[in-house]
């Protein structure tokens, strides 16, 4: 999957089981797996970044200025990697991001069965939440369940803005979420769960990282139009439902806690409410 | 005596003749060379504009179907363009440039490279044809000179 992203020298260096990559200008490469971190003696040179850049922005840095300027850029196979620089202004507009200094690449696995513990089935009937830090493996939960509910028969829909759940890359999808769901991919939120509700009838949305008021809105008009949500959201503890998540509280019938210790996709917590 | 001098001169007209023959068709392949390029600028212009689409792609989909001396030259084969050193390295390096800049700085860059590119070919490009048009005539005519000369 990395091939064609990085240069071999960096390719070389990376263990098959690496779920993250970081590279940063004149500082030595880290990377994370299943063991935890690993700060590599080799050092990025400014040469290799730019090469890593062009390879990642595909020579066409215009065609991703949209996705750049919330921090990232989407890759095929539902790779991300994380952006930081220094954004240019356009009044109260980030225009780009310039004097890119640190990568973070994010590498999608797809683990069939972490979801038997809920026990879906074709009666399955619940508004799940999935709370964790960052790197606890959220998105790869919240895959598997997509794919067991479509599996299971139910209609569902994935509102994947970047790709991350689907690995959606064109008219193809690199990763499994089951044959009888659909994927709004590239879709800002708010439209998605709009487009959702009109046009594709679900009986389950699929979304990523909830995040503020417009995310609220589209869970809340999913549950009074009677469609059950499937959702995530960044937190160490399952005392979530505070300032705009306050409304979610009467959404969710299930909340699960994942944590990385002592490895990534522990369920810590499993409440049903 | 005068029929040697007579096959000098058919052959001396005929020499010319080809020596114009082929500046015609260099001067042609130079004007070609920058009309699909300016065609492909324009092309870029329209992708990125509408499609925000990565610059091999574009490529890709101008090249479909099309053999000529740009088209291979842009798929990385320099060796059959009719340009000079300076002016391939002057088409070369605005070629690499594109892609390197955010949406709104590449669509104003190649905007304006559109607008020079079309006033070159009104005139240059024009001005190329025409010499080599004009260049074949006079080596015909230097062809006739040499032969009436001789004979």
């Amino acid at each position: 999957m990395l091939e064609g992203v990085l240069t071999k020298p960096i390719l070389r260096r990376l263990p098959s089981t690496v779920t993250e990559v970081r590279l940063r200008r004149r500082r030595p490469l880290s990377y994370l797996t299943a063991r935890g971190r690993t700060i590599s003696e080799y050092i990025i040179s400014d040469t290799e970044f730019e090469n890593v850049l062009s390879l990642v922005t595909e020579h066409s840095l215009y065609a991703i200025t949209d996705k750049l300027v919330n921090g990232y850029i989407p890759l095929r196979g539902g790779l991300r990697v994380g952006v930081a620089g220094e954004g240019v202004m356009d009044g109260e507009r980030v225009k780009t991001i310039k004097h890119i200094t640190s990568l973070s690449l994010r590498i999608p696995h797809q683990i069939f069965g972490i979801a038997d513990f809920l026990h879906i089935d074709g009666y399955f009937d619940q508004n799940i939440l999935i709370v964790s830090p960052p790197g606890a493996g959220k998105t790869t939960l919240l895959r598997e369940i997509a794919r067991c509910l479509s599996e299971c028969g139910k209609c569902v829909t994935v509102l994947d803005e970047r790709g991350e759940i689907s690995g959606a890359c064109g008219k193809e999808f690199a990763l499994d979420v089951g044959a009888n769901t659909d994927v709004l991919f590239g879709f800002p939120k708010k439209l998605s769960y709009e487009n959702a509700l009109r046009a594709l009838s679900p009986e389950y949305i699929v979304t990523d990282e909830l995040s503020g008021e417009r995310d609220v809105e589209g869970v809340m008009r999913a549950y009074y139009g009677g469609v059950r949500v499937v959702a995530t959201l960044h937190g160490g503890t399952l005392d979530v439902f505070h300032g705009d998540f306050i409304p979610l509280k009467a959404v969710f019938d299930r909340l699960i806690l994942l944590s990385r210790i002592p490895r990534v996709g522990t369920v810590k917590e499993d409440v049903v409410r | 005596m005068n029929s040697l001098s007579i096959l000098s001169g058919v052959l001396l007209f005929f020499a010319c003749s080809f020596v114009g023959l082929w500046l015609k068709k260099r001067f042609n392949r130079k004007a070609s060379f920058y009309e699909e390029y300016y065609r492909y600028i324009l092309y870029a212009l329209d992708k990125i504009s509408y499609e925000r689409m990565p610059i091999n792609e574009i490529k890709d989909s101008f090249c479909v179907g099309k053999v000529t001396e740009f088209t291979s030259y842009l798929l990385g084969d320099p060796s059959t363009s009719p340009l000079s050193e300076a002016e391939m390295e002057n088409v070369g390096k605005y070629l690499s440039e594109i892609g390197t800049t955010d949406a709104d700085t590449q669509i104003a860059s190649l905007g304006g490279k559109c607008a020079e590119m079309k006033r070159f070919c009104e005139n240059d490009v024009v001005k190329y044809r025409k010499d080599g048009t004009l260049y074949f005539k006079l080596s015909v005519l230097l062809g006739i000179v040499a032969f009436i000369i001789i004979v």
